[in-house]
């Protein structure tokens, strides 16, 4: 059944309203407007039919469990490889990039492939990861907790990286010296409160998060809650 | 091309009445008299309710598989999973009767929406667990076409839970067995405490457990708007009105031991509309009490507790309705947002609310200072006598403060031992409870309703076994008591 299924898939992202691949499913919608224009001959017909808004629901219930199964834990691998190939394995397939202790940055090409070279390190602790734009999520975190020495973390432009997935970075404390959350639509000022436990955080970004209502205000209680750290981003002048 | 007809026809009409107005003046109100014509033959479409005599579309259907008397969290969460567990699509109706759709005196809206593992039961901990993996899958759980993604609100900030002397030993077992149950949790001593908090002063506090994940406050309003939104998409029917009799029939057994016992079931349900006389009698075959502070009342319409006392027939609902205030005050030089949701040694309970160095909290009074719950009014020298002196103490910024708003809410106490009361009666057969949460009803209430919906349609508990909870125990005197209750 390749072929229709695939022809639905198509069919969701041609027509599902204002959803754009794993993008859409982020909190960040855009104005009203916008939607109201782009009413779809889909959306119409879900209105006036049960079939069709139950076929809209089950395909956008298969968009969800696609990003499920990118972030699925890799217990298998950890038990045979030990953490630090583990979490660099699932940032790779991701399309993230990982840099091993001493080593340098190791990045999949543009078809996603990467070399399997990283299998020997498997004593190498993971210093830094960049994790900009990849589909990461909550589960996904199970992952990258155990690397405790990590010292550089990148969720750049994350868009399923939200609240609760701040609130799980503690167990990183010892090490993280830098963070960078910058462009992530579901970040607000609350999961923002959850950073304190990162003692060691040096540097901080938090530019361009739409989801928090009171920048400025937001940038002065978090310089205050995490004293030692240079907070980036969220200036002054944009709404006090 | 019904409606062209109607169109034609109307105008047909007007040329007859001016050529024959000199048969009398018994048709005066014509034009209204055509208008009620053309609203019969409309109301004949497909589509359009057929109400030959007088309109019925405020009112219930007559029929109606199950009846959630209560439209709040705990009504619509078992509403959710009632659909979203029948095997079959539209295989089930459910009918969500609710008094006030204004939501003014419910205890969803009204609660501080705080969320968190740190019980002294185990099933707490794991409805608690539960319902926080339903909130962190909000959108998945409760995506309907079409509609914007929910947003709860949630701050993770975690709950703080101090102990006295008397009150460790009993605080380190806790945490152990919710270590266990999987609920990140820890015991920080009074000098890490000092050094995570240096706003606050730690004396008097010999231990304390720290929820480092999963724990918080949200916006239960819009947890209620989601559910409702959803639950609407997967067809349940809701009714704004009163329920005021069950109409029973009843069954007469004998057990193995020779005792006759009376089984009641409820076929009949009459929802009275408000403010008029008018009622609807509603065919049901399940109902479920999830009434919050009221449900004693709608228990005591089906029966229970009419009876000697000391039976099981003589057993009440032992839910009442409690009044709790809330106040929420400014303290500029407050603490800033590590703080999480605190819960003193001697119940008083405090968070933050906002970027403003606005605070919420109250406390839970003694059972001899109780309020009368006959209304909402608050106290505010409740405020100044019993938390006041307790906020200052803890948090020295409290000194100086100024309470900007109060307000107060029902819990749904179960007098009997503060925890929920789940499942079904056992004389009137019928008849499950949801309710009775007394103030953690909103943190359990994913959980509860699955619990309940599994019971209704597998006949036992499936997810959490919450055979605990039963009404029977109400009769047999055995209490589940829960420490952690503010």
């Amino acid at each position: 059944m390749a072929a229709p299924r695939s022809f639905l898939c198509r069919l969701a992202l041609a027509y599902n309203g204002s959803s754009r691949g794993i993008h859409g499913l982020s909190g960040a919608v855009p104005p009203e407007g916008n939607q109201r224009k782009r009413r779809t001959l889909l959306q119409f017909l879900s209105d006036h039919f049960y079939d069709v808004e139950a076929l809209r629901l089950y395909l956008l219930q298969i968009k969800m469990s696609k990003v499920h199964q990118e972030n699925r834990s890799l217990a298998h691998i950890r038990e045979k490889y030990g953490p630090y190939i583990a979490g660099a394995f699932f940032v790779l397939k991701q399309g993230g990039a990982v840099k091993f202790q001493d080593h340098e940055w190791i990045r999949p090409n543009k078809r996603g492939h990467f070399s399997r070279e990283f299998l020997k390190l498997q004593t190498v602790p993971v210093q830094a990861v960049d994790a900009s734009g990849c589909a990461i999520n909550y589960d996904g975190l199970d992952n990258l907790l155990p690397l405790k020495e990590l010292q550089s973390l990148s969720l750049q432009h994350c868009p399923h990286v939200d609240d609760w997935c701040l609130s799980r970075l503690y167990p990183l404390a010892g090490s993280l010296q830098e963070l960078s959350l910058s462009g992530c639509p579901q970040i607000s000022e609350r999961g923002l409160a959850c950073l304190h436990h990162l003692q060691n955080l040096r540097r901080l970004d938090i530019s361009n998060l739409p989801a928090v209502s009171y920048p400025g205000l937001t940038r002065i209680l978090v310089e205050e809650m995490l004293p030692n750290c240079e907070v980036l981003g969220m200036d002054e002048a944009q709404g006090l | 091309m019904f409606r062209r007809a109607l169109r034609l026809r109307s105008s047909r009409v007007l040329l007859v009445r001016r050529l024959g107005t000199r048969r009398g003046g018994s048709t005066l109100d014509w034009d209204g008299k055509v208008s009620d014509i053309k609203k019969k033959i409309g109301s004949i479409l497909p589509g359009e309710t057929w109400a030959p005599l007088y309109d019925t579309r405020h009112l219930p259907p007559e029929h109606s598989d199950v009846v959630i008397v209560g439209g709040g969290v705990l009504g619509l969460s078992v509403a959710f999973w009632l659909k979203q567990l029948q095997k079959k699509r539209n295989g089930i109706r459910v009918l969500v009767v609710e008094r006030d759709h204004t939501y003014s005196k419910a205890s969803t809206v009204l609660s501080v929406g705080g969320i968190r593992q740190q019980f002294s039961l185990p099933e707490n901990v794991q409805l608690s667990l539960f319902s926080v993996n339903f909130l962190r899958n909000i959108n998945e759980y409760l995506a309907v076409v079409d509609s914007p993604p929910l947003d709860l609100q949630f701050n993770p900030s975690g709950y703080l839970l101090l102990a006295s002397e008397q009150g460790a030993a009993n605080l380190e077992n806790n945490v152990k067995m919710q270590r266990q149950e999987g609920a990140k949790v820890g015991l920080m001593s009074p000098q890490q405490l000092q050094n995570k908090f240096p706003w606050m002063n730690v004396k008097g506090v010999a231990l304390a457990s720290y929820g480092m994940e999963d724990e918080g406050w949200f916006d239960p309003w819009s947890l209620l708007q989601g559910l409702r939104r959803k639950v609407q998409s997967m067809g349940v029917l809701f009714c704004q009105g009163e329920v005021t009799r069950f109409t029973t029939s009843s069954n007469s057994m004998v057990t193995s031991s020779g005792e006759e016992v009376v089984l009641k079931r409820i076929y009949e349900v009459h929802v009275k509309m408000n403010n008029s006389l008018e009622y609807q009698p509603v065919e049901c075959a399940i109902v479920i009490n999830a009434a919050g502070a009221w449900s004693g009342q709608i228990a005591e319409l089906a029966g229970i507790g009419k009876g000697p006392p000391g039976t099981l027939k003589g057993t009440k609902l032992p839910v009442e309705p409690r009044k709790r205030y809330v106040y929420v005050w400014h303290c500029p030089q407050g603490p800033g947002l590590e703080m999480p949701f605190i819960a003193d040694t001697n119940g008083v309970y405090f968070r933050r609310e906002g970027l403003g160095n606005n605070y919420l909290g109250g406390l839970s009074p003694t059972e001899e200072e109780e309020p009368d719950p006959i209304n909402l009014d608050v106290d505010h020298d409740f405020f100044q006598d019993k938390v006041w002196p307790h906020l200052a103490q803890r948090v020295p910024a409290f000194q100086s403060l100024k309470v900007q708003n109060a307000w107060a809410g029902y819990y749904d106490y179960n007098t009997f031992d503060q925890n929920g009361v789940v499942g079904p009666h056992p004389l009137v057969v019928n008849m499950y409870f949801a309710t009775g949460f007394s103030g953690h009803g909103l943190q359990h209430a994913p959980a509860v309703g699955r619990a309940v919906a599994e019971m209704v349609l597998e006949g036992h508990f499936q997810t959490i076994d919450m055979s605990p909870f039963l009404f029977s125990r109400f009769h047999l005197g055995e209490k589940v008591l829960e420490d952690n209750i503010f």
